[in-house]
Protein backbone atom coordinates (compact mmCIF):
# COMPACT_ATOMS: atom_id res chain seq x y z
CA UNK A 1 0.00 0.00 0.00
CA UNK A 2 1.11 3.38 -0.37
CA UNK A 3 2.20 5.40 2.91
CA UNK A 4 -0.32 5.92 5.94
CA UNK A 5 -2.41 8.59 5.90
CA UNK A 6 -1.26 11.32 8.33
CA UNK A 7 -4.69 11.44 10.06
CA UNK A 8 -4.96 7.58 10.30
CA UNK A 9 -1.18 7.81 12.00
CA UNK A 10 -2.15 10.40 14.55
CA UNK A 11 -5.07 7.92 15.82
CA UNK A 12 -2.50 4.95 15.57
CA UNK A 13 -0.58 7.19 18.32
CA UNK A 14 -3.57 7.75 20.52
CA UNK A 15 -3.60 3.62 20.62
CA UNK A 16 -6.93 3.38 18.31
CA UNK A 17 -6.52 -0.08 16.49
CA UNK A 18 -10.16 -0.43 14.59
CA UNK A 19 -10.47 -0.15 11.06
CA UNK A 20 -6.52 0.90 11.31
CA UNK A 21 -4.96 -3.00 10.40
CA UNK A 22 -3.70 -2.22 6.86
CA UNK A 23 -2.50 1.20 8.40
CA UNK A 24 -0.30 -0.71 11.71
CA UNK A 25 0.41 -3.02 9.41
CA UNK A 26 2.43 -0.60 6.59
CA UNK A 27 3.54 1.23 9.55
CA UNK A 28 5.49 -1.45 10.95
CA UNK A 29 7.49 -2.35 7.62
CA UNK A 30 7.58 1.46 6.53
CA UNK A 31 10.81 3.23 8.09
CA UNK A 32 9.06 6.40 7.28
CA UNK A 33 5.63 6.25 8.63
CA UNK A 34 7.23 3.90 11.62
CA UNK A 35 9.32 6.88 12.27
CA UNK A 36 6.51 9.55 11.98
CA UNK A 37 4.32 7.42 14.42
CA UNK A 38 7.36 6.94 16.91
CA UNK A 39 7.48 11.19 17.15
CA UNK A 40 3.56 11.74 17.09
CA UNK A 41 3.90 8.79 19.72
CA UNK A 42 6.21 10.32 21.78
CA UNK A 43 3.88 14.02 21.85
CA UNK A 44 0.86 11.25 23.04
CA UNK A 45 3.22 9.76 25.53
CA UNK A 46 4.02 13.21 27.02
CA UNK A 47 1.20 14.52 26.74
CA UNK A 48 -1.20 12.08 28.26
CA UNK A 49 1.04 12.65 31.60
CA UNK A 50 0.32 16.65 31.41
CA UNK A 51 -2.09 17.29 34.79
CA UNK A 52 -4.12 20.49 35.35
CA UNK A 53 -0.78 21.79 37.52
CA UNK A 54 0.77 21.57 34.02
CA UNK A 55 -0.82 24.67 32.43
CA UNK A 56 1.38 27.95 32.90
CA UNK A 57 0.59 29.83 35.77
CA UNK A 58 1.92 33.74 36.08
CA UNK A 59 4.54 33.80 38.55
CA UNK A 60 4.18 36.55 42.17
CA UNK A 61 3.49 40.00 41.48
CA UNK A 62 6.93 40.96 43.27
CA UNK A 63 9.30 38.38 40.51
CA UNK A 64 9.03 41.12 38.42
CA UNK A 65 9.77 43.90 40.59
CA UNK A 66 12.75 41.70 41.77
CA UNK A 67 14.07 41.31 38.45
CA UNK A 68 13.95 45.15 37.77
CA UNK A 69 15.47 45.43 41.52
CA UNK A 70 18.58 42.95 40.21
CA UNK A 71 18.78 44.62 37.01
CA UNK A 72 18.88 48.15 37.82
CA UNK A 73 16.84 49.04 35.18
CA UNK A 74 14.27 52.40 34.57
CA UNK A 75 10.64 52.00 35.88
CA UNK A 76 9.79 52.51 32.58
CA UNK A 77 9.00 48.98 31.87
CA UNK A 78 6.58 49.01 35.26
CA UNK A 79 4.66 51.85 33.08
CA UNK A 80 4.72 49.36 30.38
CA UNK A 81 3.43 46.23 32.86
CA UNK A 82 0.41 48.74 33.54
CA UNK A 83 -0.62 49.62 30.41
CA UNK A 84 -0.71 45.69 29.41
CA UNK A 85 -2.78 44.84 32.43
CA UNK A 86 -5.07 47.67 31.96
CA UNK A 87 -6.11 48.70 34.71
CA UNK A 88 -8.80 51.64 33.70
CA UNK A 89 -7.38 53.88 36.20
CA UNK A 90 -3.75 53.43 37.46
CA UNK A 91 -1.96 55.64 40.40
CA UNK A 92 -0.20 57.69 37.45
CA UNK A 93 -3.19 58.97 36.55
CA UNK A 94 -4.49 60.15 39.98
CA UNK A 95 -1.41 61.39 40.71
CA UNK A 96 -1.22 63.80 37.84
CA UNK A 97 -4.47 64.67 38.27
CA UNK A 98 -3.67 65.75 41.75
CA UNK A 99 -0.50 67.37 41.08
CA UNK A 100 -1.71 70.14 38.47
CA UNK A 101 0.06 68.45 35.86
CA UNK A 102 -3.65 69.43 34.23
CA UNK A 103 -3.52 73.52 34.01
CA UNK A 104 -6.46 75.24 32.33
CA UNK A 105 -4.78 78.30 30.22
CA UNK A 106 -4.83 79.56 27.24
CA UNK A 107 -5.39 77.55 24.19
CA UNK A 108 -2.27 77.24 22.27
CA UNK A 109 -1.52 76.08 18.43
CA UNK A 110 -5.15 75.46 17.39
CA UNK A 111 -7.05 76.14 14.39
CA UNK A 112 -10.15 75.71 16.33
CA UNK A 113 -13.29 78.02 14.95
CA UNK A 114 -15.12 78.11 18.26
CA UNK A 115 -14.82 80.56 20.88
CA UNK A 116 -16.52 81.68 23.77
CA UNK A 117 -16.18 85.15 22.99
CA UNK A 118 -17.47 85.57 19.92
CA UNK A 119 -19.85 82.63 19.82
CA UNK A 120 -23.08 82.28 22.34
CA UNK A 121 -23.61 78.80 21.83
CA UNK A 122 -19.81 77.61 23.12
CA UNK A 123 -20.84 77.55 27.06
CA UNK A 124 -17.35 76.15 27.91
CA UNK A 125 -13.67 75.67 26.48
CA UNK A 126 -10.22 74.33 27.40
CA UNK A 127 -6.67 74.28 26.53
CA UNK A 128 -5.71 71.20 26.17
CA UNK A 129 -2.05 70.66 28.01
CA UNK A 130 0.48 67.89 27.04
CA UNK A 131 0.80 65.14 29.45
CA UNK A 132 4.95 64.56 30.58
CA UNK A 133 6.62 63.37 27.22
CA UNK A 134 4.49 64.92 25.38
CA UNK A 135 4.65 67.91 23.14
CA UNK A 136 1.12 68.83 21.23
CA UNK A 137 -1.56 70.66 22.63
CA UNK A 138 -5.26 71.61 21.68
CA UNK A 139 -8.54 73.08 22.36
CA UNK A 140 -11.62 71.54 23.85
CA UNK A 141 -15.31 73.20 23.53
CA UNK A 142 -18.71 72.82 24.95
CA UNK A 143 -20.90 73.93 22.35
CA UNK A 144 -25.07 74.17 22.92
CA UNK A 145 -26.66 72.63 19.58
CA UNK A 146 -30.23 72.56 18.46
CA UNK A 147 -29.72 68.61 19.33
CA UNK A 148 -27.75 69.18 21.94
CA UNK A 149 -24.59 69.41 23.81
CA UNK A 150 -21.61 68.62 21.77
CA UNK A 151 -17.80 68.77 22.32
CA UNK A 152 -15.58 70.17 20.04
CA UNK A 153 -12.13 69.08 20.26
CA UNK A 154 -8.93 70.24 17.80
CA UNK A 155 -5.00 68.97 18.53
CA UNK A 156 -2.54 70.07 16.11
CA UNK A 157 0.71 68.13 15.07
CA UNK A 158 -0.61 64.96 16.54
CA UNK A 159 1.74 62.62 14.97
CA UNK A 160 0.27 59.48 12.84
CA UNK A 161 0.28 56.30 14.68
CA UNK A 162 -0.47 52.62 13.64
CA UNK A 163 -3.42 52.89 16.48
CA UNK A 164 -5.43 55.82 17.40
CA UNK A 165 -6.16 58.91 19.32
CA UNK A 166 -9.55 58.24 21.86
CA UNK A 167 -11.61 61.40 23.69
CA UNK A 168 -12.40 60.79 27.22
CA UNK A 169 -14.23 62.84 29.73
CA UNK A 170 -12.73 62.32 33.09
CA UNK A 171 -14.24 63.28 36.83
CA UNK A 172 -11.26 65.41 38.24
CA UNK A 173 -10.62 62.70 40.79
CA UNK A 174 -10.03 60.13 37.69
CA UNK A 175 -12.45 57.77 39.52
CA UNK A 176 -15.04 57.83 36.81
CA UNK A 177 -14.35 58.11 32.85
CA UNK A 178 -16.55 58.17 29.41
CA UNK A 179 -15.35 57.37 26.35
CA UNK A 180 -16.97 60.28 23.44
CA UNK A 181 -15.08 59.10 20.96
CA UNK A 182 -12.40 58.35 18.20
CA UNK A 183 -10.72 61.45 17.24
CA UNK A 184 -10.32 61.83 12.82
CA UNK A 185 -6.59 61.77 11.65
CA UNK A 186 -6.43 65.44 11.39
CA UNK A 187 -6.55 66.33 15.34
CA UNK A 188 -9.90 67.22 15.48
CA UNK A 189 -13.37 65.72 15.75
CA UNK A 190 -17.28 67.00 16.93
CA UNK A 191 -18.88 64.41 19.50
CA UNK A 192 -22.35 64.75 20.59
CA UNK A 193 -22.50 64.48 24.48
CA UNK A 194 -25.65 62.16 26.44
CA UNK A 195 -28.07 64.79 27.63
CA UNK A 196 -27.77 62.68 30.88
CA UNK A 197 -24.29 63.53 31.24
CA UNK A 198 -23.04 66.18 33.80
CA UNK A 199 -20.44 67.82 32.76
CA UNK A 200 -19.76 69.17 36.25
CA UNK A 201 -18.56 66.14 37.15
CA UNK A 202 -16.72 64.76 34.22
CA UNK A 203 -14.91 68.07 33.86
CA UNK A 204 -11.53 66.93 32.01
CA UNK A 205 -11.20 66.61 28.62
CA UNK A 206 -8.33 63.83 27.85
CA UNK A 207 -7.25 62.30 25.15
CA UNK A 208 -4.85 58.73 25.06
CA UNK A 209 -3.28 56.77 22.68
CA UNK A 210 -5.00 53.25 22.09
CA UNK A 211 -4.31 50.08 19.94
CA UNK A 212 -6.56 48.05 17.54
CA UNK A 213 -6.18 45.07 20.73
CA UNK A 214 -9.74 44.99 21.43
CA UNK A 215 -9.51 46.28 24.73
CA UNK A 216 -12.47 49.21 25.35
CA UNK A 217 -10.92 50.53 28.64
CA UNK A 218 -8.41 53.20 28.88
CA UNK A 219 -5.03 52.91 27.76
CA UNK A 220 -3.85 54.93 30.88
CA UNK A 221 -1.33 56.79 28.01
CA UNK A 222 -2.74 59.84 28.16
CA UNK A 223 -1.52 62.75 25.58
CA UNK A 224 -3.00 65.85 26.87
CA UNK A 225 -5.51 66.93 29.18
CA UNK A 226 -7.47 69.82 30.21
CA UNK A 227 -10.18 71.04 32.48
CA UNK A 228 -13.89 72.74 31.19
CA UNK A 229 -14.58 75.26 33.84
CA UNK A 230 -18.55 73.89 33.99
CA UNK A 231 -19.91 74.22 37.09
CA UNK A 232 -23.01 72.27 38.13
CA UNK A 233 -25.60 74.69 36.78
CA UNK A 234 -23.98 75.25 33.39
CA UNK A 235 -24.58 71.86 33.04
CA UNK A 236 -26.25 70.86 30.10
CA UNK B 1 2.01 42.76 19.48
CA UNK B 2 5.76 41.63 17.73
CA UNK B 3 5.71 39.13 16.16
CA UNK B 4 8.76 36.22 18.11
CA UNK B 5 11.44 36.48 15.68
CA UNK B 6 11.60 40.23 16.00
CA UNK B 7 11.25 40.29 19.80
CA UNK B 8 14.16 37.75 19.78
CA UNK B 9 16.18 40.30 17.51
CA UNK B 10 15.72 43.52 19.58
CA UNK B 11 16.15 40.86 23.27
CA UNK B 12 19.30 40.66 22.25
CA UNK B 13 20.55 44.15 21.54
CA UNK B 14 18.89 45.19 24.54
CA UNK B 15 16.16 47.75 25.16
CA UNK B 16 14.33 47.15 28.80
CA UNK B 17 11.07 47.51 26.85
CA UNK B 18 12.33 44.15 25.52
CA UNK B 19 13.30 42.32 28.57
CA UNK B 20 9.57 43.38 30.04
CA UNK B 21 7.75 41.97 26.51
CA UNK B 22 9.81 38.79 26.96
CA UNK B 23 9.06 38.84 30.48
CA UNK B 24 5.09 39.28 29.78
CA UNK B 25 5.42 36.29 26.99
CA UNK B 26 7.56 33.81 28.69
CA UNK B 27 7.33 33.95 32.39
CA UNK B 28 4.26 31.75 32.83
CA UNK B 29 6.52 29.14 31.01
CA UNK B 30 9.51 29.70 32.71
CA UNK B 31 7.76 29.51 36.08
CA UNK B 32 5.34 26.69 35.97
CA UNK B 33 8.00 24.80 34.60
CA UNK B 34 10.17 25.78 37.83
CA UNK B 35 7.33 24.99 39.77
CA UNK B 36 6.92 21.82 38.96
CA UNK B 37 10.22 20.76 38.80
CA UNK B 38 10.66 21.68 41.92
CA UNK B 39 7.39 21.38 43.95
CA UNK B 40 8.16 24.37 45.67
CA UNK B 41 6.55 28.01 44.74
CA UNK B 42 8.86 30.12 46.36
CA UNK B 43 12.13 28.12 44.81
CA UNK B 44 10.41 28.53 41.85
CA UNK B 45 9.78 32.36 42.07
CA UNK B 46 13.86 32.90 42.87
CA UNK B 47 14.61 30.33 40.02
CA UNK B 48 12.02 32.76 36.98
CA UNK B 49 14.23 35.64 39.25
CA UNK B 50 17.61 34.50 38.20
CA UNK B 51 16.57 33.14 34.85
CA UNK B 52 15.89 36.40 33.61
CA UNK B 53 18.66 38.74 35.47
CA UNK B 54 20.70 36.31 33.82
CA UNK B 55 19.46 35.93 30.48
CA UNK B 56 19.46 39.89 30.52
CA UNK B 57 22.49 40.18 31.39
CA UNK B 58 23.97 37.71 29.36
CA UNK B 59 21.75 38.36 26.21
CA UNK B 60 24.97 39.20 24.15
CA UNK B 61 25.79 35.45 23.94
CA UNK B 62 22.11 34.78 22.91
CA UNK B 63 22.29 34.72 18.95
CA UNK B 64 18.52 34.98 17.65
CA UNK B 65 19.85 33.19 14.24
CA UNK B 66 20.29 30.06 16.18
CA UNK B 67 17.11 29.58 18.06
CA UNK B 68 14.21 30.80 19.78
CA UNK B 69 14.16 32.81 22.44
CA UNK B 70 11.89 30.48 24.37
CA UNK B 71 14.29 27.57 24.13
CA UNK B 72 17.15 29.95 24.86
CA UNK B 73 14.82 30.88 28.50
CA UNK B 74 13.97 27.37 29.12
CA UNK B 75 17.54 25.93 28.78
CA UNK B 76 18.44 28.68 31.26
CA UNK B 77 16.06 27.27 33.47
CA UNK B 78 16.86 23.60 33.20
CA UNK B 79 20.07 24.82 34.13
CA UNK B 80 18.88 26.97 37.38
CA UNK B 81 16.61 23.64 38.22
CA UNK B 82 19.89 21.52 38.31
CA UNK B 83 21.88 24.00 39.91
CA UNK B 84 18.80 24.21 42.86
CA UNK B 85 19.10 20.73 43.10
CA UNK B 86 22.67 20.15 43.58
CA UNK B 87 22.53 23.10 46.45
CA UNK B 88 19.45 21.21 47.68
CA UNK B 89 21.68 17.52 47.25
CA UNK B 90 24.28 18.75 49.81
CA UNK B 91 21.54 19.36 52.44
CA UNK B 92 18.87 17.41 51.77
CA UNK B 93 20.43 14.61 51.29
CA UNK B 94 22.56 14.13 54.82
CA UNK B 95 18.90 14.85 56.36
CA UNK B 96 16.97 12.15 54.58
CA UNK B 97 19.78 9.74 55.15
CA UNK B 98 19.79 9.61 58.53
CA UNK B 99 15.82 10.10 59.02
CA UNK B 100 15.67 6.98 56.64
CA UNK B 101 19.03 5.03 56.41
CA UNK B 102 18.22 4.84 52.41
CA UNK B 103 20.01 6.02 49.69
CA UNK B 104 18.69 9.07 48.70
CA UNK B 105 16.62 9.14 45.41
CA UNK B 106 18.27 11.18 42.68
CA UNK B 107 16.86 14.62 42.08
CA UNK B 108 13.96 14.45 39.41
CA UNK B 109 15.04 15.45 36.23
CA UNK B 110 13.43 18.82 34.88
CA UNK B 111 13.25 17.59 31.70
CA UNK B 112 9.95 15.76 32.10
CA UNK B 113 8.36 18.56 33.44
CA UNK B 114 9.71 21.13 30.80
CA UNK B 115 8.06 18.77 28.18
CA UNK B 116 4.77 18.68 30.32
CA UNK B 117 4.83 22.08 30.41
CA UNK B 118 5.36 23.07 26.99
CA UNK B 119 2.96 20.66 25.89
CA UNK B 120 0.17 22.32 28.49
CA UNK B 121 1.02 25.29 27.01
CA UNK B 122 0.56 24.21 23.82
CA UNK B 123 -2.91 22.82 24.47
CA UNK B 124 -3.82 25.98 26.25
CA UNK B 125 -3.53 27.93 22.90
CA UNK B 126 -5.48 25.74 20.66
CA UNK B 127 -8.95 26.87 19.68
CA UNK B 128 -11.72 25.42 20.65
CA UNK B 129 -12.81 22.86 19.61
CA UNK B 130 -9.07 21.50 19.23
CA UNK B 131 -8.23 22.14 22.78
CA UNK B 132 -12.00 19.57 24.09
CA UNK B 133 -10.65 17.15 21.33
CA UNK B 134 -7.28 17.06 22.26
CA UNK B 135 -8.36 17.20 26.02
CA UNK B 136 -10.86 14.35 25.56
CA UNK B 137 -8.09 12.01 23.48
CA UNK B 138 -5.65 12.59 25.61
CA UNK B 139 -7.34 12.60 29.48
CA UNK B 140 -10.37 10.51 28.79
CA UNK B 141 -9.45 8.24 26.37
CA UNK B 142 -11.58 8.36 24.49
CA UNK B 143 -11.77 7.32 20.26
CA UNK B 144 -11.86 9.74 17.95
CA UNK B 145 -15.51 8.33 16.71
CA UNK B 146 -16.75 8.70 20.65
CA UNK B 147 -15.39 12.63 20.45
CA UNK B 148 -17.54 13.10 17.25
CA UNK B 149 -20.48 11.69 18.97
CA UNK B 150 -20.17 13.50 22.14
CA UNK B 151 -19.73 16.85 20.25
CA UNK B 152 -21.68 16.63 17.43
CA UNK B 153 -18.56 17.16 14.57
CA UNK B 154 -17.98 14.86 11.78
CA UNK B 155 -15.26 12.44 12.05
CA UNK B 156 -13.23 13.58 9.01
CA UNK B 157 -13.40 16.68 11.33
CA UNK B 158 -12.19 15.76 14.66
CA UNK B 159 -9.00 13.19 12.60
CA UNK B 160 -7.67 16.36 10.96
CA UNK B 161 -8.15 18.42 14.32
CA UNK B 162 -6.22 15.74 16.19
CA UNK B 163 -3.71 15.31 13.48
CA UNK B 164 -3.32 19.18 13.22
CA UNK B 165 -2.94 19.84 17.27
CA UNK B 166 -0.62 16.75 17.92
CA UNK B 167 1.62 18.19 14.98
CA UNK B 168 1.62 21.71 16.97
CA UNK B 169 2.56 19.87 20.20
CA UNK B 170 5.24 18.03 18.35
CA UNK B 171 7.05 21.67 16.75
CA UNK B 172 6.54 23.34 19.33
CA UNK B 173 8.56 20.26 21.39
CA UNK B 174 11.20 20.43 18.91
CA UNK B 175 11.96 23.94 19.70
CA UNK B 176 11.33 24.52 23.67
CA UNK B 177 11.05 20.65 24.81
CA UNK B 178 13.93 18.08 25.54
CA UNK B 179 13.19 14.55 24.17
CA UNK B 180 12.08 15.87 20.54
CA UNK B 181 14.22 18.45 20.68
CA UNK B 182 16.02 18.45 16.80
Amino acid sequence: MSHCDPDSLALIALGEREDLDDEVGHAAECEQCAAELASLSSVVATGRTVTAEDYPVEPPEHVWADIQRDLGTAPVVDELADRRSRRPMTPWLAVAASAGLIVGGLGVAASFTFDQQTDPTVIAQAALEPLPGNEVAGVAAVQQTQVGAVLNVSVSDLPPREGYYEVWLLTPDVSNMVSVGVLADDGSGTFPLPSALNLGEFSVVDISREEFDGDATHSTDSVVRGSLPISDSLST
Amino acid sequence: MASEADLAARFASGNDDDLAEAYQRWSRLVYTIAVRATGNAEDAADITQSVFVSAWRGRAGFDPASGALPAWLVGITRRRIADHWAAQGKEGKVEVAVMTNHEVTTAPSADEAVDRVVVADEISQLGEPQRRIIEMAFFEDLTHAQIARALRLPLGTVKSHIRRSLERMRSRLEVDGVALRS
